[in-house]
């Protein structure tokens, strides 16, 4: 059942053009990621979505309600719609406690019930109550937001690059216990960020939004696995765009033969995520004896060690010895094999054709 | 099914309607001299306007106004660039102190300055007197910004000055001082517009000016048509000053090209020069300070615990608060609506309502306050002589003063904390109540301290304007000096500095504070 619904939605700014034309529909209770370069339109949509901006024209409509259509508008105080900014934007005059208390009704009996509450459930020590916003880590002044947002108990959460100011390692744990607790709650979410891999992770739903245009949306393995074209696809993580012929269900190209469904035959790009190959290290005796047998094999040229995951460039082996341009493969091998020594190359899954 | 929970606002394409309205109305109020200036001209009839404007007596002021400004500007520019220049970027010894004493002549009036240098030397009269006392009186308005302007320049303009070949004076002069030209042409200014408006000052001197000759036409045939001309001929000399430094500061930019932070300034070394320009430093705080505090000093003295009547003393320090609080609470009321807008919503509409408010402050109060007497008397005569006009006055006066600080403090605070407010229900009154007014507080405080301050010190429309029996320290003093009873008027001279001393501190700190130190 659609919450929000989002039609044909366009803002300009002058001559730029923010958002243009952008239809999305949001079910209720689902959470949905937006992505994007940087002035893609991102945070514009999220503003027209508050009530903070006016769009120029379309429509948007919550839970049966009209919010906007053109230029006129229900204005932002009256949307209960809940929003996080990137930096929190608590109010540096207020207590955590006034912060988080500021939407409750001033005079309601269980208001300082409420408030820990709220506190507990974004696991902010208690103690914490008295302090002021600058006296907080960034983590805790966006559990302060967020808690401050849940507080009115919105339909719909707008959270604009949340996490974006803390370090990686936090920045995972929050937007788990964010992601379960909006669940919990049973609030539509929308998230803005610049990080794929914390949009595929926290979505149901993605949307991909570029110079104010909506790409792509769909559920994030969709869109991870059959993005609609090259550029798509390298937005949401590293891909291995190889030319093929295409038929039969079968693409053929530099890896060697690979499921592909799809209905049109001919030449065609494939698309490949680097976590589909696998390396395994072979010695070099008679190579040439099983690449004759349809194997493919390559020759690691390069490795950029990373952390937890490697780039490795292979260059591949056909019978003539060293084929074209090398390949950037993903790893997490513990124990890498040395620059110049010999893989054998398996892929797993299927290839995404481009159509 | 779709509903509309709430009726569709539909919202113009010029926003915040109220909050415009509101500036647009305190924009047409600061209209009102000017369309007094206009309206008279126009009812006098040109015949008769031309014989009164066409006159020796107009000449002879002419002469005089363009005689002073031609001697107090030049040398107020090279005392003030002299001193900013030593304080800031030499190694001259107790620099802080020196910098410290160039701005305290501030918190002493200009009426209060000239009566310690006639209580000094009783014949000082005319140009001469004139342009020393204004010089000493209002040169901290150019030493403010230049100094901190000096304070802010990119030193690696003047290496790569040195570099290029060039001595130190021609650094200072080619690679230097023109980077000086906005603060200085914006210091000129504001001295200009002073010496246009000030009255007290001239008449103690005796030194005929436009503002002079307007209130003494005034107070003798009140409310003639010769002293509205006279304002019209005044209104265009303002006009004219504004002209002329909109051409001499030029549209160029003079910001930092290129990135990374500046260094600091290095110091030069005074070697030789060390001690005439500690002598220099220590000459100008003993003629802008020394006197008046002296003269100030032996008239308390002279006249011991009798001068010190606390009962009238009492009444017109505690009136001049009341005027100054009621005063700085209007204005800033009135210029709330126009900073909030030009912060938050600005726009072509906007910057012409924004130019409104400028321009009424750069008004010599006497031109004020005789646009607001005939309109009283006029139109509404129940508001002639009454504290509401008076107020009024104040507020147009120091609209500029106001809008500056308004402005920068709502500056501060982020537009998304507004947002926010509203997100969690506020109205957007409300929001920008309880959130930007809240958190701009300390900065709208101290521009209320700021026009309050001009307040306590005005005098020209306060002695037009005020409701009878009205006695301000300003008017006491002004009263007493006129009866040259120089000792009774000390006391009400030491309040007003001490009232004055707080604020210009502030401004001297603001002044390091916008420097970034
Ligand atoms: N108030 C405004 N006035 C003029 N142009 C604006 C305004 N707000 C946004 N824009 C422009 O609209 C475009 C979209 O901006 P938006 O802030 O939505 O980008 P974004 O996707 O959120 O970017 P980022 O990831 O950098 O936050 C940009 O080109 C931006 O310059
Ligand atoms: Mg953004």
């Amino acid at each position: 059942m659609t919450f929000l619904s989002v039609q044909a939605l366009s803002k300009r700014y002058g001559k730029v053009s923010a958002l243009d034309d952008v239809s999305i529909e949001v079910p209720a209770g689902s959470r949905t990621a937006i992505v994007g370069p940087s002035g893609s339109g991102k945070t514009t949509l999220l503003r027209l979505i508050a009530g903070f901006e006016v769009p120029d024209s379309g429509r948007l409509a919550l839970d049966g309600d009209l919010l906007a259509e053109g230029r006129a508008g229900v204005p932002a105080h009256r949307r209960s719609i809940g929003i996080v900014a990137q930096d929190g934007a608590l109010f540096p005059h207020l207590t955590v406690a006034d912060n988080i208390g500021f939407g409750l009704e001033r005079k309601a009996p269980d208001r300082d019930q409420r408030i820990l509450a709220l506190m507990d459930m974004v696991e902010l020590a208690r103690t914490m109550r008295e302090r002021r916003p600058h006296q907080l880590s960034g983590g805790q002044q966006q559990r302060v937001a967020l808690a401050r947002a849940l507080a009115r108990q919105p339909k719909l959460m707008l959270l604009d690059e949340p996490f974006s100011a803390l370090d990686a390692g936090l920045r995972e744990g929050i937007r788990a216990s964010v992601a379960e607790l909006l669940q919990a709650e049973g609030v539509t979410a929308m998230l803005v960020t610049h990080d794929q891999a914390e949009a595929l992770s926290f979505a149901d739903q993605v949307a991909i939004l570029r110079d104010g245009k909506l790409l792509q949306v769909g559920p994030p393995r969709e869109l991870y696995m059959s993005p609609r074209d090259p550029g798509t696809a390298a937005f949401l993580g590293d891909a291995i765009i190889l030319s093929a012929n295409v038929s039969g269900g079968w693409a053929d190209c530099a890896l060697g033969r690979i499921a592909a469904p799809t209905a049109c035959d001919g030449v065609a790009k494939v698309m490949l995520r680097p976590e589909q190959v696998t390396l395994s290290p072979v010695s070099s005796d008679g190579l040439e004896h099983r690449l004759a047998n349809g194997s493919r094999y390559g020759r690691i040229v390069r490795i950029d060690f990373g952390g937890a995951s490697s780039s490795i460039a292979v260059s591949l082996l056909d019978e003539r010895g060293d084929h074209e341009g090398p390949l950037l493969i993903k790893t997490t091998h513990v124990d890498l094999p040395p620059v110049g020594s010999h893989v054998q190359i398996k892929v797993l899954g299927q290839a995404h054709v481009f159509k | 099914m779709l509903q509309v929970p709430y009726p569709l606002v539909r919202r113009r394409v010029l926003p915040h309607v109220p909050v415009v309205a509101a500036a647009a109305i305190v924009s047409l109020i600061s209209l009102l001299p000017v369309g007094f200036v206009v309206w008279i001209a126009i009812q006098t009839g040109s015949e008769t306007a031309s014989a009164l404007i066409f006159r020796p007596r107009v000449g002879e002021l002419l002469i005089n106004t363009f005689l002073l400004l031609a001697f107090t500007i030049p040398l107020s520019i090279a005392l003030s660039v002299t001193l900013a220049w030593l304080t800031e970027r030499t190694d001259l010894a107790g620099a802080r102190l020196w910098a410290w004493l160039a701005v305290a002549p501030l918190a002493v009036p200009a009426f209060v300055h000239s009566y310690a240098w006639v209580s000094l030397l009783p014949g000082l009269h005319g140009l001469f007197g004139g342009v020393l006392v204004s010089t000493l009186a209002y040169f901290p308005f150019l030493y403010l910004p230049v100094s901190a302007q000096l304070r802010r320049l990119d030193p690696a303009i003047e290496d790569a000055a040195a570099s290029l070949g060039h001595g130190p004076w021609r650094v200072f002069f080619h690679a230097v001082l023109p980077q000086l030209r906005l603060a200085i042409c914006g210091g000129s200014l504001l001295i200009g517009l002073h010496l246009l408006a000030e009255y007290g000052l001239y008449v103690m001197i005796r030194f005929d000016t436009f503002t002079t000759a307007i209130v003494d036409q005034f107070q003798s045939a009140f409310n003639g048509p010769a002293a509205n001309m006279l304002g019209g001929v005044l209104v265009i000399c303002c006009f004219a000053l504004l002209g002329l430094e909109a051409l001499a500061r030029g549209n160029e930019r003079y910001a930092r090209v290129g990135s990374g932070a500046p260094r600091l300034p290095v110091q030069q070394r005074l070697g030789w020069l060390a001690l005439p320009a500690l002598a220099l430093c220590a000459f100008t705080a003993l003629l802008a300070l020394g006197v008046p505090f002296v003269t100030l000093g032996r008239w308390l003295i002279l006249g011991g615990s009798e001068v010190w009547r606390l009962g009238p003393l009492g009444a017109a320090f505690g009136q001049t608060i009341v005027y100054a609080l009621a005063g700085a609470a209007l204005t800033t009321l009135m210029t709330v609506p126009m900073a909030w807008l030009s912060v938050r919503a600005p726009g072509r509409v906007q910057r012409i309502m924004e130019a409104c408010h400028y321009y009424v402050g750069s008004l010599p109060g006497v031109v004020v306050a005789l646009a607001l007497v005939t309109i009283t008397v006029r139109v509404a005569l129940p508001l002639y002589q009454t504290m509401a006009t008076l107020l009024l006055a104040y507020a147009l006066l120091f609209l500029p003063r106001s809008l500056v600080g308004l402005r920068a403090s709502i500056a501060q605070v982020p537009v998304e904390l507004e947002q926010a407010a509203m997100a969690l229900g506020r109205t957007p009154l409300r929001a920008v109540l309880q959130i930007t007014m809240r958190l701009a507080a300390p900065g709208v405080a101290a521009s209320m301290a700021l026009v309050g301050l001009g307040i306590t010190n005005e005098l020209t429309a306060t002695l037009m304007l005020a409701p009878n029996g009205t006695r301000t320290l300003a008017t006491e003093f002004w009263a007493l000096t006129s009866e040259i009873d120089y000792v009774s008027a000390a006391p009400y001279a030491l309040l007003m500095v001490l009232m004055s001393l707080p604020v210009t501190l502030l401004l001297y700190t603001q002044s390091k504070r916008m420097a970034g130190r």
